[in-house]
């Protein structure tokens, strides 16, 4: 399928002379990856036995996060989810981009922390791992079969610190915030246009329009605000989405930053990424905002994603 | 209404894992009841007065992982709390390959074990959830969604 005039257009704005490789990236299929379930098994072990059967590497165990495994055997449909390992929940398939907003946040142990859009749960089960079971996690989603999805990941990965939560996210932070009931840390990983996900699903292409793009900035604007309110005082909150399209991304948080009393926290994560951009459109960000990061799908042949990582100081 | 599972009720549990599986755990966790028959173990790191309160204002679909099935005498651990707790277990049941190919499949072994009761299901060391000995079967507990076909 090929991308609407509009969106080729504005990907050249952001790129240049680069959208060409950009665009020849979105063409190319996706490489399969999985994390390493460690609550179940170790990764020496899954990877002795996933060794038996396929090719593989992981391509971040030198940045300190051994558990992402690229798979480099041709696999056939669905093979992944069909295996021993991953229906005993020694492994979520999740595509490698989407393993950083967890490692943005860093949740310890000792954390409470609000996934507010947590469904189908690849994020959730992520951070009850690097949380070692302990600690709080609230994941919350709205839709009821996007729920059920959840519930099954948390379970089949053995997740035990989790309360699940069905509410629209808006209404779950007010009454959370209510309550007096704050948080460490938040995940906002926000529903978005997937730009960043057409290497997987084309179709994303068809659904694309600007319309979409303006009400889901509207939405991701009021996502955060309410998720700030029910952060603590020097809590961090991570803002992410799988687009790449500036309303949906640094408008978000140059917002966030214009209306609360929050700062961008600089972060590394162990794949390349690129400054978010200050100004789209003639509309001019704040300086702060040079310390999002944007991964292309071209930099580290993965999806497109996008993370910002806020410090709420009082 | 959350039901907390008090002290004498936990302990009883913790006695009934140790004697049905060989699994001797510190339950230093909450045990929520959910539905009728089912438990739930939470373990982070709320006080049972908070939980209280997240359950009044919250729509809560579960609390932490689904432990066990749990209606006198019978107590059944789920098939991923056999997984994490079953590598401590003493009472254990080993299935070759080709017995371990067919309970994934979701079906009752004829296995000849002389035993009774609730076990922890092994393959090398992939533990396969529980299963009901009744000396000439197992019966099967494996979920839908997790057999493979």
């Amino acid at each position: 399928m090929e991308p609407k005039q509009l969106f080729t257009e504005r990907i050249k704005t952001l790129l240049g002379s680069e959208s060409d490789l950009f665009f020849k990236y979105t063409k190319k299929p996706l490489r399969r990856s999985i994390r390493a379930n460690t609550i179940k098994l170790s990764i020496i072990e899954l990877k002795k036995r996933l060794e038996k059967r396929w090719k593989i590497e992981q391509p971040l165990k030198s940045k300190n996060f051994p558990e992402a495994i690229v798979l480099k055997s041709k696999l056939l449909p669905g093979e992944l989810g069909k295996s021993l390992e991953h229906k005993l929940g020694y492994y979520y398939v999740q595509e490698l981009s989407s393993m950083m907003p967890p490692l943005a946040l860093d949740p310890k142990s000792q954390d409470i922390v609000l996934d507010c859009c947590a469904a189908p749960g690849s994020k959730t089960t992520e951070m009850a791992m690097l949380m070692k079971n302990q600690g709080t996690i609230i994941a919350n989603d709205v839709r009821i079969d996007r729920l059920k999805a959840l519930v099954s990941n948390l379970e089949r990965c053995g997740i035990m610190n989790t309360i699940v939560t069905r509410m629209n996210a808006l209404v779950l932070c007010k009454k959370l915030a209510r309550s007096g009931f704050f948080f460490d840390k938040i995940l906002v990983d926000a529903p978005c246009s997937g730009e960043g996900t057409i290497r997987d699903d084309p179709l994303t292409l068809k659904m694309w329009n600007i319309n979409m793009i303006k009400r889901l900035s509207a939405l991701q604007k009021k996502l955060i605000s309410n998720a700030i309110e029910c952060l603590k005082p020097q809590g961090t909150l991570v803002y992410s989405t799988c687009t790449l399209t500036p309303e949906e991304n640094e408008s978000v948080i140059d917002y966030a930053l214009k209306n609360f009393d929050v700062k961008i926290e600089k972060i590394k994560l162990p794949l390349k990424t690129r400054p978010g951009i200050t100004e789209w459109q003639g509309q001019k960000f704040d300086e702060q905002i040079k310390n999002c990061h944007r991964i292309w799908p071209q930099d580290n042949d993965t999806e497109g994603f996008f993370i910002a990582k806020l410090r709420k100081i009082r | 209404m959350i039901e907390i599972l008090k002290r004498n009720k936990r302990k009883e549990i913790e006695n009934l894992l140790e004697k049905d599986y060989g699994i001797k755990i510190p339950f230093k966790y909450h045990l929520i009841k959910a539905g009728k028959d089912k438990i739930r173990m939470f373990t982070g790191n709320l006080s049972a007065q908070d939980l209280k309160i997240l359950d009044k204002i919250l729509t809560i679909d579960t609390f932490g992982l689904y432990f066990a099935f749990f209606k006198t005498p019978e107590f059944r651990l789920s098939f991923d709390s056999a997984i994490l707790f079953g590598q401590k277990a003493k009472n254990v049941i080993d299935l070759n390959v080709s017995e371990a190919r067919k309970w994934l499949q979701g079906q009752d072994l004829d296995k000849i074990t002389g035993f009774r009761g609730y076990f922890i299901i092994r393959n090398g060391l992939d533990i396969l959830g529980c299963g009901k000995a009744t000396e000439k079967k197992i019966l099967n507990f494996v979920p839908k969604e997790r057999r493979i076909l």
